[in-house]
């Protein structure tokens, strides 16, 4: 297999984990650590994709993704703190208020 | 003016009479100005009347259209005259003008807004009857038929404070309505075998022939409204019962008018009952049947106006034997001087009433000392009744008997009433004017104002001479009015004249007005009221569980289904929520599973 | 490629891949952040591999030092330092395993089945090439992104500060 193929696989293994990471945490933290590798996997493909055709394009998006990523992160953790100060405890399975 | 516009007139002037008093408050409320409009109308009424009587156009009918139909019509309004109803417009008219100005007096001590509302109902009851009597078709006289059944209720219950006034009114709703559902029944199957409503095109159609097979249907349920309508056993019972209403009421609905209306439903549809011997039979065998059980009742009875409601209800049974005979000359002409004495009685026995507050015969005695014309009066009806000549009641009754000449058994009972009528209406005038006051009431009776007895002089003088008007009255229908007298002529009045002898003897003075001389035991079985409790049976067990029976079904099965599908809906609601688990987590969990989906779907499935 | 680049590569990957599971699975929510920072700096590894240098430098800067930062803080001050998993309901687990499972074999299988050729002759953008962009053919969304960040500081202020009295 290519360069190329072997890094999308990469990726592809990186995001199902941290897909798994979104699902079984319960502290809120905990979550967007999980949502910082599914970015970090897909920022991975834009790269490889970047190589494959050539040009900046690919290099380019990665590095907006990055900046929006950390932007993401930023208001999450700001979002977590005012739920941990809300409801006492950073576990989100706390949070069920939307129960039907 | 026109016959039309005088047709019409007859009807509408109560209409509009009883929609001016019934929509303006300001009037109802002013009894005697409600009683003035009600009472103009009907005289103006009346006065068309005669003049269609007097001045005699050839017979016509006029109508519209009611109800289409596909490419055709379906009920018919309107009006139809000819010599068959016009002599019932003016009786009918008359009695009811002569109630009504006799109501200002008896009524005198109700509260003006109650004077209102009974001045309303009788406009209204007039004009049901009027419209009754000039309908031309089938859907038309149903529809009168109910209206007057609706008046009835309403008067009966006039004092609708008194609760027994109430069940007698909603009895007789009750007992007419139930005969009335055979009769709608016959209209449609009416309809359904000869396409039309109207009386005309039924009498051709049925001489036309050929007759349907089972056709003697349709005449036995047009005998189910007659029965119910015209008291006949066994739908009999709501009549005594509506005497609750006041004497006016009794003396225009339930003597002259009302239960004549049944009668004359009969005479009009007189050419269905030719179809079928059997029926005539049959209806020939209630109606004399009726007469001389209504006469032995009325034998019994304490109360002066359930002597006269079931001495109507056995006059009706003699018209409904006669015309059960086919004679629609006689049984007619019965109908129109029983209207005249019977309203007379009613009247003077209102007038005895309203000036000793009460109907009971034992608490009178020796007014007619006191109450001069009233006695006299009184006396002149029941003579009448009885059927003394050259009083009205005398032709009518010959004419009746000699019509059931041909029919041994229906005469024999005929004959018994004959004598049992005299001797009951006998017994009740010698209780009533006769021998010494029983009561304080009856010591201290003073005779009616002129309001009251001017009407009963003015019925009174058809109620004698009415008989003289048989040739005519026989010219105006078209038939052979032949008055003979002949041995069961001379048999009627020897009976009469016993029956008064009879009365004399067991309740004249020296028997010191005792009103229960005959045997105890024959007052009792005849007082027994198992025809009642065989209704209030059929009412309880049968009626109401039936009706329980379907309120049940009404609210679990009917009820049920709805409830159901909501209680399912609600269920469906309920499960569905459980996706709804308000944890973030369930959510990215979807989201990450229709991801999967979509990816699969572009992998392998696009 | 030749044998050492094989093994570079395939060390680089599992060291993400261990890193990537270290985060997603250990108790200590701290030790989970560390664990992604491991993740991250190996992750730049692999943009040097694919001849991407101002971005390795660039993931190395933001991520290993600004995020990873940001993260311990915010784990301090959320002053529960537990950071359990789903210790008790094991539904959770096997659901959220499962999942990631298909996911991840969906995307497996589509990256198998598409035909990709080798990398491309073209040698790697430079530093040059990718500000020539930014200023050029890219300008609009790298200024409407200062914007955003702008928005994102005080969101993130607003939202995070203390308003009782």
């Amino acid at each position: 297999m290519s360069d190329v193929q072997a890094c999308l696989l990469l990726a592809a293994a990186m995001f199902s984990i941290g897909v798994y990471g979104v699902l079984t945490r319960r502290n809120a933290v905990g979550i967007l650590l999980a949502v910082e590798l599914m970015a970090n996997a897909v920022n991975i493909n834009l790269v490889a994709f970047g190589r494959l055709h050539g040009g900046p394009t690919g290099q380019i998006f990665a590095l907006f993704a990055i900046a929006l990523t950390v932007a993401e992160v930023a208001l999450g953790l700001a979002l977590v703190l005012l739920l941990a100060r809300t409801q006492r405890t950073a576990d989100v399975d706390e949070a069920r208020q939307l129960r039907g | 003016m026109s016959p039309l516009t005088l047709c019409l007139l007859v009807p509408a002037l109560p209409a509009l009479a009883a929609l001016l008093i019934g929509l303006v408050p300001a009037l109802r409320r002013r009894g005697d100005l409600a009683a003035g409009v009600s009472i103009t109308a009907a005289a103006l009424s009346l006065g068309a009347a005669l003049w269609l009587l007097l001045d005699p156009a050839p017979p016509f009918q006029a109508v519209a259209r009611w109800l289409p139909l596909a490419g055709g019509t379906l009920a018919e309004l309107g009006v139809r005259l000819d010599g068959t109803n016009a002599p019932m417009l003016v009786v009918v008219g008359l009695v009811a003008l002569a109630v009504q100005i006799y109501s200002v007096g008896y009524l005198s001590d109700e509260p003006p807004a109650s004077r209102g509302r009974y001045f309303t109902w009788q406009s209204l009851f007039l004009l049901a009857m009027q419209g009754f009597v000039l309908s031309p078709n089938l859907l038309q006289l149903f529809v009168f038929y109910e209206l007057i059944g609706l008046c009835s209720y309403l008067l009966i219950g006039f004092w609708h404070e008194r609760p027994s006034a109430g069940r007698a009114a909603v009895k007789a709703f009750w007992v007419t309505k139930f005969g009335d559902v055979g009769f709608l029944i016959g209209i449609i199957v009416a309809w359904s075998w000869f396409g039309t409503f109207d009386l005309q095109q039924l009498d051709a159609a049925v001489r036309a022939g050929p007759l349907p097979d089972l056709a003697w249907i349709l005449p036995a349920l047009i005998f189910c409204g007659v029965a119910s309508k015209s008291a006949q056993v066994p739908l009999h019972v709501w009549l005594p019962d509506a005497m609750e209403g006041p004497t006016p009421v009794s003396a225009l609905l339930h003597a002259a008018t009302m239960v004549a209306a049944g009668v004359f439903l009969l005479v009009r549809t007189s050419f269905l009952f030719e179809i079928s011997p059997a029926v005539q039979t049959v209806v020939m065998y209630v109606g004399a049947g009726t007469a001389l059980f209504a006469a032995i009742q009325g034998v019994a009875q304490h109360d002066i106006k359930r002597v006269l409601a079931y001495s109507t209800c056995s006059q009706l049974g003699l018209m409904v034997a006669a015309l059960g005979a086919g004679a629609v000359l006689s049984g007619y002409f019965h109908l129109l001087t029983h209207a005249f004495f019977k309203a007379l009685l009613f009247l003077a026995a209102g007038s005895a009433i309203h000036a000793i507050h009460t109907n009971d015969l034992r608490a009178m005695g020796g007014l007619g000392r006191t109450m001069r014309w009233t006695a006299l009066l009184f006396g002149l009806g029941a003579l009448a009744l009885a059927g003394i000549p050259p009083l009205s009641g005398f032709f009518s009754k010959e004419l009746l008997l000699a019509s059931l000449s041909d029919h041994p058994i229906a005469l024999a009972l005929a004959l018994a009433t004959t004598l049992l009528t005299p001797y009951y209406m006998g017994r009740a005038f010698l209780l009533a004017f006769a021998g010494t006051p029983r009561s304080d009431g009856a010591r201290h009776a003073h005779e009616s104002g002129w309001s009251m007895l001017a009407p009963m002089l003015a019925l009174a003088v058809p109620a004698a001479a009415a008989g003289f008007l048989l040739p005519s009255f026989a010219r105006s229908l078209g038939v052979e009015g032949g008055f003979h007298f002949d041995a069961l002529g001379a048999a009627a009045v020897g009976l009469a004249l016993l029956g008064l002898a009879a009365a004399w003897f067991l309740h004249g003075p020296r028997r010191a007005g005792n009103a229960d001389a005959l045997p105890a035991g024959f007052l009792a079985l005849v007082r027994s009221s198992a025809i009642d409790n065989f209704y209030e049976l059929l009412w309880r067990r049968v009626l109401l569980v039936f009706s329980r029976l379907i309120g049940w079904i009404d609210r679990y099965v009917v009820d049920g289904m709805i409830n159901v599908v909501g209680a399912a809906t609600l269920a469906l609601g309920g499960g569905l929520r459980r996706l709804q688990t308000g944890l973030a987590r369930d959510y990215v969990l979807a989201l990450f599973l229709g991801l999967v989906a979509l990816a699969a779907w572009g992998v392998w499935g696009a | 490629m030749s044998g050492l680049e094989v093994l570079g590569v395939s060390l680089l990957a599992g060291v993400i891949l261990l890193g990537a599971l270290g985060t997603v699975i250990s108790r200590d929510l701290v030790r989970s952040v560390l664990w992604l920072a491991l993740t991250l700096v190996a992750t730049a590894g692999v943009y040097l591999k694919l001849l991407a240098g101002f971005l390795a430098g660039a993931q190395v800067l933001l991520y290993a030092g600004g995020v990873i930062t940001l993260a311990i803080f915010a784990v301090m001050l959320s002053q529960r330092v537990e950071g359990a998993g789903v210790r008790h309901e094991s539904r959770g687990l096997v659901v959220g395993a499962l999942a990631a499972l298909a996911v991840g074999v969906v995307l497996v299988v589509g990256i198998l089945a598409s035909p990709l050729a080798a990398a491309a002759a073209v040698p790697a953008p430079s530093v040059t090439d990718l500000a020539a962009s930014f200023l050029g053919e890219f300008l609009l969304p790298f200024e409407v992104l200062s914007v955003l960040l702008v928005a994102v500081m005080v969101a993130a202020i607003t939202i995070a500060r203390r308003t009782d009295p």
